[in-house]
C-alpha cells in the first residue's frame, strides 16, 4: 500500500512495560540494552507466579487511576486508559485533561489482540463452576468485548473522535498508525491517541503457550506491555513545530511455511518472508523520503523464533548497511514478546534513540501470522 | 473521486445471497429458532438468529464465522467478476467478537483453535493468497461499517485499487449468557421500535462488499451497483453500553458532510434499531430531531427484526440490503412493529408489508458498545 508523503508529529507519549510504570525506567533499558543485540538473556527482574511470561510490576488500576469509576475495569483496560491519561499529560498541549474542551475532537486506536481474553475464559470456567452461567456480574459485560479498553478511554477523557480496535498479532501497531495517517489525513481528527496493549494473566499464557502454533519456537518471555502516543498531522502548527515525526509506516504479509520449522533447508536471505521484508523496508524508506544509508539506528523485533530471528536479519542486511549502523537492538530481548504491542514498545525504543544520537531510525518487525512492517522516524529539533 | 460497490455477499439466519435474504425480509420472514449451540438450561434467553450450518445437531464446532467469512468474500469477488487470488488485495474485516466462539470451545472442550487465527488473517490470506493485506477491526457492533470508512479512505487517499469489506460474527457463549442476564425479561423476539419491546436477542451473519473507483470498475469492465459517498464516525465518551444523542447526531452529521449531501436528500434509513429500550429511544429521537419535518418522507426499515443482531456484521448486512432496496424500489418492512415507541411516532417505519419506492439515496446506521459509531451514505447509480 502507499500513503503519499505523509507525517505525523509525536506530541507526547508514554509506555509501560516490564520495567515498570511509566517510560522512565524502559528508557533507560533501551540505553543500557542498546549494544546488547547479541544478548538472549532477559534483564533481571522479578517473576510473577506465571511461568515464563511477566507483568508490568507493580500495577494496580485502582491505585493508578483511583477507585472511582474503575471498579469494573479488567486489567487491559486499565492499563490502556492509564497510558492514555500519561501520554495526554506528557503531550502538554492540554492545560487540564479534565476541564479542556479542546480534548473532545480527539481519536483513539488501540491495538491488541487478546484484550477480552481472559473476561471471555472466565465466563466459559462459570459454565462449570456456576449452576447456571448467568449468575456472573452483568457489571463485567463490557470487558468481553475488544474494544473496551479504547471505549473507556474515550469514556474516561471524553475523546469523541472516531476510536477504533484493530487486533492483527505482532503487527498490529504498525496497522493502527497506518489508520491514524488515513484518519488524520481525511480530517477525522486534529489529534490521535495511537497505541497498544498486551494484557498477561493466567489464562492468556495458557493460551499462548497451547495455541500459538509455535510447538517448536524457541519464543521469548511473553510479557504485558502498553504504550499511548498522542499524534497529530505535520501541519506547521506551533505545537508540532520540531517534535520527532514519524515519516512512514508499512504493512504487508508475505507467509513462508518453512519458517515455522525450524529444520528450515533454505537459507534464510532466500525465504520469501526475507525478501518480502526487503521489499517493505525499501517502500517505506521510499514514503519516508529517506536513503538506507541515512538510517543511523534499527530496532528489529527478533522474530519469535531463532529461524525467523535469521529470516528477519537477512531482509534488514538486503537494506541496510547493519556494519555502518550506529546501533541495531532487538526489542524482545529487552521487553520480551509483548505481541500486538511489538511496534509500540518500538517506537518508544526509536524515540529513545532520537533524544540521543539518531537523526533516522527504523524499526522493524516480522509476525508469527507472515506480517512484515517497518517504520521510520526522524528527530525533531526540540531538545 | 467515484467510488462504488461492484460485488457483494451476505449470510444469515434466513439467507445466503443479497436476493434470497432481501426477499426473504421483505416476506417477513424471521430466523429465530430455538438455540442450538449451547445447553439450553443453563440460559436465561432460550433462543437466537443463528446460522443453522453444524454438522452435528446440539454440538457446536469451531471455526463458524471464519467458514462464513470467507464464503462472502468468495460471494463478493464473483459477484464483481474478480477471481479470488488472481490479483493482491487488501482486505477489511469488522467485527465485534472475532473467533471468540472457537476460543471457548477450546477452553471447555479442547477443540481446535489457534491465536493468530482469531483475528481471521490467516483464513483470509489462504483464500486470496498469502500476500493479502488483512486488517481486523473490532470495533463493536458498529466494526463493518468503521471497515467501510477506512477502505473508503485507503481509495481515496490512492492507497488501493480495490478493497474487500467484510463483517462477521458468530454467538459465542460469554455474549449470548451475559444479554441474557442484562435483559430485565426474557425477550421473545427483537422487536425494534416497539413500545413492548423486551430487549436485543443475538443474530449470526456475515456480509462482503467489494469497494474500488468507478473508473477502475469501468476500466476492467465491471459494473457498479452503488456509490458509496461517505462514511461518518464519531465516539459518544459516554458509557460502556448506552447509547447517546449527541454522539450519534455528530455520527449522522459527519456521514452528511463527508458525503455533500442533507437530510433532504436521504430516502432510506436503516436504523441500527436492537429493540433494546435504549438504543431504539436515542436513535429514534436523533432520526426525529434530524430530520424534523422530512421524517413522514423518509423510509425507516430495522431488519434486525427478522435477523436478529448481527453484531459486527449488522452495519455491513444493513450496507447490502439498502443496496437490494435500490436496485428492485422496495424497502423491507420492519417485523414484530405494532405500536410504535413515542420518540419514534413520526417516523416513517416500512411495516407488515415492503414499501415499493424508488431509493436514490440511503443512510445506514451502526452504533457499538462503547459508544462507537459508523454512518454509511450510499447513492444509486444511474
Amino acid at each position: 500500500m502507499n500513503i503519499n508523503n505523509s507525517t505525523v508529529s509525536i506530541l507526547g507519549w508514554d509506555l509501560f512495560s516490564l520495567y515498570g510504570i511509566g517510560k522512565n525506567d524502559f528508557i533507560d533499558a533501551i540505553k543500557n540494552n542498546a549494544q546488547s543485540e547479541s544478548e538472549d538473556i532477559l534483564p533481571s527482574v522479578e517473576k510473577t507466579e506465571l511461568l515464563g511470561s511477566i507483568r508490568v510490576p507493580e500495577f494496580d488500576t485502582r491505585n493508578f487511576l483511583g477507585k472511582k469509576g474503575t471498579r469494573t475495569f479488567d486489567r487491559h483496560t486499565g492499563l490502556t486508559v492509564s497510558a492514555v491519561g500519561s501520554a495526554l499529560k506528557d503531550s502538554q498541549i492540554l492545560k487540564d485533561v479534565s476541564v479542556d474542551k479542546n480534548i473532545e475532537m480527539f481519536g483513539v486506536i488501540n491495538c491488541t489482540s487478546t484484550g477480552s481474553v481472559s473476561s471471555i475464559m472466565e465466563f466459559t470456567k462459570d459454565t462449570f463452576v456456576e449452576e447456571r452461567p448467568y449468575l456472573v456480574n452483568p457489571a463485567h459485560f463490557p470487558n468481553t468485548v475488544l474494544n473496551c479498553g479504547a471505549s473507556q478511554s474515550a469514556i474516561w477523557y471524553k475523546l469523541k473522535g472516531p476510536n477504533a480496535t484493530i487486533s492483527g498479532g505482532h503487527a498490529s501497531f504498525y496497522s493502527g498508525l497506518n489508520t491514524a495517517f488515513r484518519w488524520l489525513r481525511n480530517e477525522y481528527a486534529k489529534r490521535i491517541l495511537v497505541g497498544a496493549v498486551e494484557e498477561v494473566s493466567e489464562h492468556i499464557a495458557n493460551m499462548h503457550t497451547h495455541l500459538r502454533n509455535a510447538s517448536k519456537y524457541d519464543r521469548p518471555l511473553l510479557a504485558e506491555a502498553c504504550a499511548m502516543f498522542v499524534l497529530q498531522g505535520t501541519d506547521g502548527s506551533e505545537e508540532e513545530k520540531g517534535k520527532h515525526k514519524i515519516l512512514a509506516s508499512e504493512v504487508e504479509f508475505y507467509f513462508d511455511p518453512q519458517n515455522k520449522s525450524e529444520e528450515a533447508k533454505e537459507e534464510p536471505e532466500n525465504s520469501v518472508q526475507a525478501k518480502g521484508l526487503s521489499g517493505c523496508i525499501e517502500r517505506c524508506l521510499e514514503k519516508a523520503r529517506i536513503k538506507p544509508k541515512d538510517i543511523n539506528y534499527v530496532c528489529r523485533r527478533l522474530g519469535g523464533s531463532h529461524r525467523l530471528a535469521q529470516v528477519e536479519l537477512a531482509g534488514i542486511s538486503k537494506v541496510i548497511n547493519t556494519d555502518a549502523l550506529g546501533s541495531m537492538i532487538s526489542i524482545e530481548n529487552i521487553t520480551g514478546d509483548t505481541y500486538s504491542a511489538t511496534g509500540a514498545m518500538q517506537l518508544g525504543a526509536l524515540i529513545t534513540e532520537l533524544e540521543g544520537f539518531a537523526k533516522y531510525a527504523l524499526a522493524v518487525c516480522i509476525g508469527s501470522n507472515g506480517a512484515v512492517a517497518s517504520m521510520v522516524v526522524e528527530r525533531g529539533n526540540e531538545k | 473521486m467515484t467510488i462504488c460497490i461492484t460485488g457483494a455477499g451476505i449470510l444469515t439466519s434466513i439467507g445466503d445471497s443479497p436476493e434470497n435474504v432481501f426477499e426473504n425480509l421483505c416476506n417477513n420472514i424471521s430466523g429465530l429458532k430455538s438455540i442450538s449451540g449451547f445447553t439450553k438450561e443453563k440460559f436465561n434467553l432460550q433462543s437466537a438468529y443463528e446460522i443453522d450450518d453444524r454438522k452435528t445437531e446440539g454440538k457446536d464446532e469451531s471455526g463458524r464465522s471464519t467458514r462464513w467469512l470467507l464464503r462472502v468474500i468468495e460471494d463478493a469477488l464473483k459477484n464483481a467478476s474478480l477471481e479470488p487470488g488472481s490479483r493482491k488485495m487488501s482486505v477489511l474485516v469488522g467485527t465485534g467478537l472475532r473467533e471468540h466462539r472457537s476460543l471457548e470451545l477450546w477452553n471447555t472442550e479442547k477443540q481446535k483453535c489457534d491465536v493468530d487465527s482469531l483475528d481471521y488473517g490467516s483464513a483470509v490470506r489462504e483464500l486470496l493468497g498469502s500476500e493479502t493485506d488483512v486488517t481486523t477491526i473490532v470495533n463493536a457492533c458498529a466494526a463493518s461499517n468503521f471497515g467501510l470508512g477506512i477502505a473508503h479512505d485507503m481509495i481515496s487517499l490512492g492507497e488501493a485499487d480495490i478493497v474487500v469489506v467484510a463483517g462477521c460474527d458468530s454467538i459465542t457463549e460469554s455474549m449470548f449468557g451475559l444479554l441474557g442476564r442484562a435483559n430485565p425479561v426474557i425477550p421473545e423476539a427483537l422487536r425494534p421500535f416497539e413500545k413492548n419491546r423486551k430487549g436485543v436477542i443475538m443474530g449470526e451473519g456475515a456480509a462482503a462488499v467489494v469497494l474500488e473507483r468507478q473508473s477502475h470498475a469501468d476500466a476492467r469492465n465491471a459494473s457498479p451497483i452503488v456509490k458509496v459517498r461517505g462514511v461518518g464516525m464519531s465516539c459518544d465518551a459516554y458509557h460502556e453500553t448506552a447509547p447517546d444523542i449527541d454522539g450519534i447526531k455528530n455520527a449522522i452529521s459527519d456521514a452528511h458532510k463527508r458525503s455533500s449531501c442533507s437530510v433532504d436528500d436521504i430516502d432510506l434509513i436503516m436504523a441500527h434499531g436492537t429493540g433494546t429500550i435504549a438504543n431504539d429511544m436515542v436513535e429514534a429521537q436523533v432520526l426525529a430531531d434530524l430530520f424534523e419535518s422530512r421524517t413522514g418522507n423518509v423510509a425507516v426499515s430495522a431488519i434486525k427484526s427478522m435477523t436478529g443482531h448481527t453484531s459486527g456484521a449488522s452495519g455491513l448486512i444493513g450496507v447490502v440490503i439498502a443496496m437490494e432496496a435500490m436496485r428492485t424500489g422496495k424497502v423491507p418492512p420492519t417485523l414484530g412493529l405494532e405500536d410504535v415507541i413515542e420518540s419514534a411516532s413520526c417516523l416513517n417505519f416500512v411495516k407488515d408489508e415492503p414499501l415499493e419506492v424508488e431509493i436514490r439515496i440511503a443512510q445506514i446506521n451502526a452504533f457499538g458498545f462503547g459508544g462507537v459509531n459508523a454512518v454509511a451514505i450510499l447513492e444509486q447509480v444511474s
